[in-house]
This record gives C-alpha cells, sequence and structure tokens, in this order.
C-alpha cells in the first residue's frame, strides 16, 4: 500500500545555488565570523593580536561615548524615518488620486535626490552652513535677518537637524514609490466601496488604506531601522569625522570607525559592531514582536 | 531534456560573470591588494622615464600628489640613474590603513614607504620596519649630520632609527606684507619680529589691527596658528609611561587662543578648509598664519594660481614666541623586502644626499633636515621669489636648531583631534566655558583611551 512517491529530487539544484554560498562564504560569512573573533582580542594592526576575553564587552557597556552615539543614532534614524513614512504615504496617496495630472511627473522628481550621493549632499551642506565662508549667513545678513553671521554648525542641536533634513530629503522619494507600489494593490473594489458608502479622502486614508498598507508599512520600517543603524557617511561628513560638535553628529557607525581606523583599535572596534549588530536583533524582534501581538489583537 | 544542456550551459557562464564581479565590490583585504595590484601597474606605465638598463627596482609608496613623487624621483634618478622606482600615489585618508595592511600581509607590500611623522609614530615598535642603524645601513653616522630634533625622530622608544627624513619642519609666523606694512607700519622681519615677541603683546596688536581696519582684517588667520606654537613646544610627549600631558597644559592654551579671540586677534577661519585657503592668494584678511617652514609651499604657493604674476616679494618669516616644530615626511624601509640595498640608496639619497637636496630647495624652498645641504644652501645665497630678499633660510635654521625633539606616540591625532578640531572650538565660540569643554576634553579621552591616566 506504499503509494506514496518518492519525491523525485534532483542534484541540480545543488550546482545552481553553489555559487552563491562561495561567494558570500569568503566575502561575507568569514569576515563576519573573524569580527568576532577580533572583538575577543586587543588588535592594533600591527603587533599581535592578544585575547582579552571579554574584556571589549565589558569597557562597551561602560562606554559612555557609545551609548551616546547610539542614543544619537535611534533619535537621528526615527526623526528622519518617521518624515519619510509621513511623506512618503502621503505623497503616494494624494499622487494616487485621479485629480492629479501627471504623478509619475512628481515621482521622477521626488526620486532625484535618492540618485545624489550622500557625501555631495555633506560636503554641500557644510559648505552652505561653514561660519565665515558659507553662503547662508551672507544671504541672511543681506536681508536683515542676522547682524553678524551666526555659527550654525557649532550648535549640536542645530547639526542634528540637519542631518535629519538630508537623510529625509534623500530617501522620501524612494518611500513614495514603494508605498505607491503598496497602494495600487489594493483592491479597487474596496475603495469604490468605501466612496459609495461616503467616506472622504482622508477617512478613506485612515481607516482603509493605512490598514491595508501595513505590510508594507512594516517593511518600510524595517529598512528604515536597518539603514538607520548603519548612518555613517553624512554624520562624518558633516561632523568632521569627529562627531563634532562635542559628539552631536557621532553616529555608532562613525564611533566603531574611529575606534578601528583612526585609533587603530581594532578589536575594541569589533566588540562596538558586535555591540550594534545586538542592538538591531533586539529592537527587531521587539519591532516583529509588537507588530504581531497587534495582528493577534485584530 | 533537451533544454537541459542551454540552461546548464546559460547558469554556468553567469555564475561565473558573479563571481568575476563579485571580487571588485565586496569589501576585505583581497580587493584591497588588487586594487593596489592595479595601481602598481599604473604606476609602472606611467613611470616610463625611468632609464633603461636599471639594475633593481623598488616600489615607493605614499600618500603625497603624484606629481610631488614624481619630481623626487626623477631628481632621484638625476642623481642615480640605476635605479627605477614605482611611485603608488593613495589618499591620505585611507593610506595607513592600506599601508599596513600590505605591510602585515607582505603581499603587495612597498620596499620604501613615506609617512607623516604622526603616523609614523603609530607604527613605532613593530618589526614591520626595518631597523636603519647599524649594517648594512649606517644611519647612525649620518644622525649628526642631521638637525637633532630630527634625528631623534627618526629613532623609536629603543633608539633604533626607523626612518629618516628630508625635511625639518621649524615652526614661525608667516606674515603677509602688504597687509603688515599696511596695519603694523613695516614690513621688515626684523621690525615686525619685535612687535610681536610674546603672546599678550600679539594680543595687543591683534586689537589694533582689528580696529584700525575696521573689522575686517585680523592679525592671525584662525585659532590653529596660535595653538600649534604653544602645545609645539609642550614639556613632553602627549603620552608618556602612560600619563597623558598634564590638562593645565592644555587649559592654558585654551586660554590664550579664548584672549587672542577675545581681542579680536584671529580671523575665526577653520585651517585647512576652503574658505581659509582661498585667502592666500591675494589675501586681504589675515596678516599671520603660524605654520612651520612647509606652509610657504603647501599653504602659500599651493593656494596660488601658477600663473599669478604679482607674488614676488609677499610674504616672510619670523619667529613665533618659541621655536616650535610641526609635521614633516619620514621614509622608512619595510623589513621584508627583496630589494633592501635599492630601497636604504634611495632613503639615502632623498634625505642626506646634497646633490639631491640642492634639486629639491630649488623646485620647492621647502626647508631640509640635512645641516651640510642646508649650510650651502645658505652659501648660494638661496632666496625664494616669494620671500624676496629675506634670507629664509638662515631664520629656518636658527629656529630648527633650538626645537627640543617630542616623540611622537600613537594617541597624538585622537588627542589633536578632539582638543584642537572640536572642543577649542567650542570653547572659542562661547558654546560652552573653558571648564566645561576641558571637562569635554578629559571625558573623551578618558573614554577612548581607557589605559591613560588623565589629570
Amino acid at each position: 500500500m506504499n503509494t506514496r512517491r518518492r519525491i523525485k529530487k534532483d542534484h541540480w539544484g545543488y550546482f545552481f545555488i553553489f555559487p552563491f554560498f562561495a561567494v558570500f562564504a569568503v566575502f561575507n560569512l568569514y569576515p563576519i565570523l573573524y569580527t568576532l573573533r577580533l572583538s575577543f582580542t586587543d588588535w592594533d594592526g600591527i603587533r599581535d593580536a592578544g585575547w582579552v576575553g571579554a574584556a571589549n564587552y565589558i569597557r562597551l557597556l561602560g562606554d559612555r561615548i557609545f551609548w551616546k552615539s547610539v542614543l544619537n543614532t535611534i533619535f537621528i534614524t526615527v526623526a528622519a524615518g518617521g518624515l519619510q513614512l509621513v511623506f512618503g504615504l502621503v505623497l503616494a496617496y494624494v499622487l494616487n488620486q485621479k485629480f492629479i495630472k501627471g504623478p509619475h511627473v512628481f515621482k521622477n522628481i521626488f526620486y532625484f535626490p535618492n540618485l545624489v550621493t550622500a557625501v555631495s549632499l555633506g560636503v554641500l551642506f557644510n559648505l552652505l552652513f561653514a561660519w565665515q565662508g558659507g553662503s547662508v549667513n551672507p544671504l541672511l545678513e543681506s536681508i536683515g535677518l542676522i547682524g553678524e553671521p551666526v555659527n550654525w554648525m557649532i550648535n549640536g542641536s542645530f547639526v542634528r537637524a540637519v542631518l535629519i533634513f538630508i537623510i529625509w530629503f534623500q530617501y522620501f522619494g524612494y518611500y513614495i514609490i514603494i508605498f505607491t507600489a503598496g497602494i495600487k494593490g489594493i483592491s479597487g473594489d474596496i475603495l469604490e466601496a468605501a466612496a459609495i458608502d461616503g467616506a472622504g479622502s482622508f477617512k478613506t486614508f485612515i481607516l482603509i488604506v493605512l490598514p491595508l498598507l501595513k505590510p508594507v508599512i512594516t517593511y518600510a520600517c524595517v529598512t528604515i531601522l536597518i539603514g538607520g543603524m548603519q548612518l555613517f557617511d553624512i554624520p562624518y561628513i558633516i561632523g568632521k569625522g569627529t562627531g563634532a560638535p562635542n559628539g552631536a553628529s557621532l553616529t555608532a557607525l562613525s564611533y566603531m570607525y574611529n575606534t578601528s581606523f583612526k585609533n587603530y583599535n581594532y578589536g575594541y572596534g569589533a566588540a562596538i559592531s558586535y555591540g550594534l549588530f545586538l542592538l538591531t536583533i533586539i529592537f527587531s524582534v521587539l519591532y516583529m514582536r509588537g507588530n504581531m501581538k497587534s495582528e493577534e489583537e485584530r | 531534456m533537451k533544454r537541459r544542456f542551454p540552461c546548464m550551459f546559460l547558469s554556468v557562464v553567469l555564475a561565473g560573470g558573479l563571481l568575476a564581479g563579485c571580487g571588485g565590490q565586496k569589501t576585505g583585504t583581497v580587493p584591497e591588494k588588487e586594487q593596489a595590484g592595479t595601481q602598481k601597474a599604473a604606476a609602472e606605465a606611467a613611470s616610463q622615464a625611468a632609464p633603461e638598463g636599471a639594475s633593481d627596482e623598488i616600489t615607493v609608496w605614499t600618500s603625497l600628489t603624484q606629481e610631488e613623487i614624481d619630481n623626487y624621483v626623477e631628481d632621484f634618478n638625476a642623481v642615480n640613474p640605476d635605479i627605477k622606482v614605482n611611485a603608488v600615489v593613495f589618499p591620505t585618508d585611507t593610506y595607513m590603513t592600506k599601508l599596513e595592511a600590505a605591510l602585515r600581509s607582505g603581499t603587495g607590500a612597498p620596499d620604501v614607504f613615506l609617512a607623516e611623522i604622526r603616523d609614523l609614530g603609530k607604527l613605532k615598535g613593530s618589526d614591520l620596519i626595518e631597523d636603519l642603524s647599524g649594517e648594512p645601513y649606517g644611519a647612525a653616522e649620518l644622525m649628526d649630520d642631521f638637525i637633532p630634533y630630527v634625528a631623534e625622530l627618526c629613532k623609536d622608544d629603543d633608539g633604533h632609527i626607523i626612518g629618516l627624513s628630508y625635511q625639518s619642519c621649524p615652526g614661525g609666523f608667516w606674515y603677509y606684507k602688504p597687509l603688515a606694512k599696511e596695519y603694523l607700519g613695516t614690513d621688515d622681519p626684523e621690525e615686525v619680529q619685535k612687535l610681536l615677541p610674546d603672546w599678550d603683546s600679539i594680543a595687543a596688536i591683534g586689537e589694533e589691527v582689528y580696529e584700525k581696519s575696521g573689522g575686517e582684517v585680523y592679525l592671525m588667520d584662525s585659532p590653529a596658528s596660535v595653538v600649534a606654537p604653544i602645545l609645539g613646544t609642550r614639556p613632553g610627549a602627549y603620552v608618556q609611561d602612560g600619563k597623558m600631558l598634564e590638562l593645565s597644559y592644555f587649559r592654558n592654551v585654551m586660554e590664550t587662543a579664548l584672549k587672542i579671540r577675545e581681542h579680536h586677534g584671529d580671523a575665526m577661519l577653520d585651517a585647512w578648509d576652503a574658505t581659509w585657503a582661498s585667502c592666500f592668494y591675494g589675501n586681504n584678511k589675515f596678516i599671520l598664519f603660524g605654520q612651520p617652514s612647509w606652509g610657504l609651499h603647501y599653504c602659500v604657493k599651493a593656494n596660488t594660481p601658477a600663473d599669478a604674476a604679482d607674488t614676488d616679494n609677499t610674504w616672510g618669516f619670523i619667529q613665533a614666541p618659541a621655536a616650535y616644530q610641526d609635521g614633516g615626511t619620514w621614509l622608512s624601509m619595510y623589513s621584508g623586502s627583496q630589494h633592501k640595498e635599492a630601497a636604504w640608496t634611495f632613503i639615502k639619497t632623498i634625505t642626506a644626499d646634497e646633490d639631491y637636496l640642492l634639486r629639491y630647495v630649488e623646485r620647492t624652498g621647502d626647508m631640509v633636515g640635512y645641516k651640510p645641504a642646508i649650510e650651502k644652501v645658505i652659501a648660494d645665497g638661496f632666496r625664494d621669489p616669494f620671500t624676496g630678499d629675506q634670507n629664509i633660510y638662515q631664520a629656518m635654521y636658527d629656529a630648527a636648531m633650538e626645537i627640543k625633539p617630542l616623540s611622537m606616540t600613537k594617541y597624538d591625532i585622537a588627542i589633536e583631534n578632539s582638543f584642537k578640531n572640536d572642543k577649542l572650538k567650542l570653547a572659542l565660540t562661547g558654546e560652552m566655558s573653558i571648564d566645561e569643554a576641558m571637562q569635554a576634553f578629559a571625558d573623551d579621552m578618558q573614554t577612548q583611551f581607557p589605559e591613560l591616566t588623565i589629570e
């Protein structure tokens, strides 16, 4: 009575997936594992590595600058990410409305900042807001708003605001595209039914579109989170490498970079990157848990 | 069944493409060496100017510009035509990382590498640098012919000679003659020197210049010109036996800089940024800037257009309140080099060969570190068109002989970065009080280097 046929397996499959795994093992997996090993040493790039056990991690727990940089990173990520989400959702919804002629033109224009390299934007803003030689100060002076040149970049809050602005500016176009795809995926029947029931645009947006876009919003949040944890290039340029002023623009990854490649403390730098890795996992898990809980409640 | 073969073929080809493509994109040390290899090949192809029939060949790495290193090689080959030199150039910010990776792994490592003195401080004590003191190099015998502080900096903590330098970098003030004439009343070096013997007079004169010019012209360019001379005369290395230099010394620097700022003595520029650099040609902003001997070469000349016609006799050099040194480029040999003899010939010629050094001075006007060459330059009556009649070489020689050597440590760059570029600026603009800024500096250093004693 053994009517169950064995599923015919083809061994060719392994050949097809082998290249990816080979490359992954050499260029991704090996460095990741090597960094883990490095985090238990005190290697400085020149002399031989000495085993220090968990000393780097213990130091990490009490490292004031590390936690400040993590808070900075979270603050900037949440603020910029929030702005990206809001603008992405609202603009995607608005551009999807029938009364907008030529939505593609707008989507293209909004997407352009994403194509500009982050470093160029950082350099641009540095030049704009430079105290003595920038463009903003003379402009404001000529229209009488300020009496003498203002040193914008010395103020920590301003520097963070600039960072948030640049990141939002770069990525909100990308999220418009993502959410447009999501909105297009909503069945027209539902929206028609809502219109017939007398729901205006705003109510439709809040009560129908947003809930149905939950998976897309989750995806967007996770990418924002991961991208935010990796934030390095713009803060590095704006903060001139040291996280000026006084650590206001120091992100977690900038701190790791400075520790490893400027202070030549690769062992501790490796510990920092693993610390970040753990934090990212914790945040992701908490977020997913929170998401799943609200799914169950519904 | 029939479709299998084309599918297989296509997937193998695609997989091959994937592997080839991925090799250059991912991070890791393999692509770095590949990159160094291609750069090396490009440099080899480029340096066809090297003579035929060269008896040996060496690779030199540097973070100078391609043009500069090519000039050095050209002058070197004029003196030593037998050795072919492949010069590879790297951008400054990634140079040390790549150099260390290459030296450690041994693959693609250069025979000779140039390093700024602070970067060399980081490599001290490792066995990757060849000790040049004894046989067969005999650098120890050359030491007496170098300016004393340069000779000291060539050595590591155990007294082994780990590199030689072709420069000496005595610090002073460069002053812009037209503005000095207008606001100080004189552009003669001795007169200007008399006006500015110490920091108090500098502050007072700073105030005068500011008022006379209605706030347009300042005495100094940036706080860096105040900080460098004072830090350059610190009582010892930044870190000695695990203890950082006293915080009170840093505090004194901050207070002096603040005093100058309060008297409107500095133009509040950021040294080395675009605005600052643009001031040098047709300067109408500041009279003095405090940089060592290479200031003429790397600050003034570098920011002057090549076709500028009115640059003669526009700058002068005076001593700062105390002789200080800053910077300098050293040449070191990789201990695993396969061409040690040729490498030593290169190092020795670039740093201690009169013939070569005279050509170098002719080309750049820079201050060298080899006394016989310096004396010959002075005897030849060397003058640089930019500084007119002033015997700047003698002035810089006098300054250089006074300098006490300060050994470089691996903490130097981090300490100076945090102090000069971050905390000092906060104190000067009033964002933080001096107490707060000093506390922030101390905390920063203690957190980054918990092994140091800081007080």
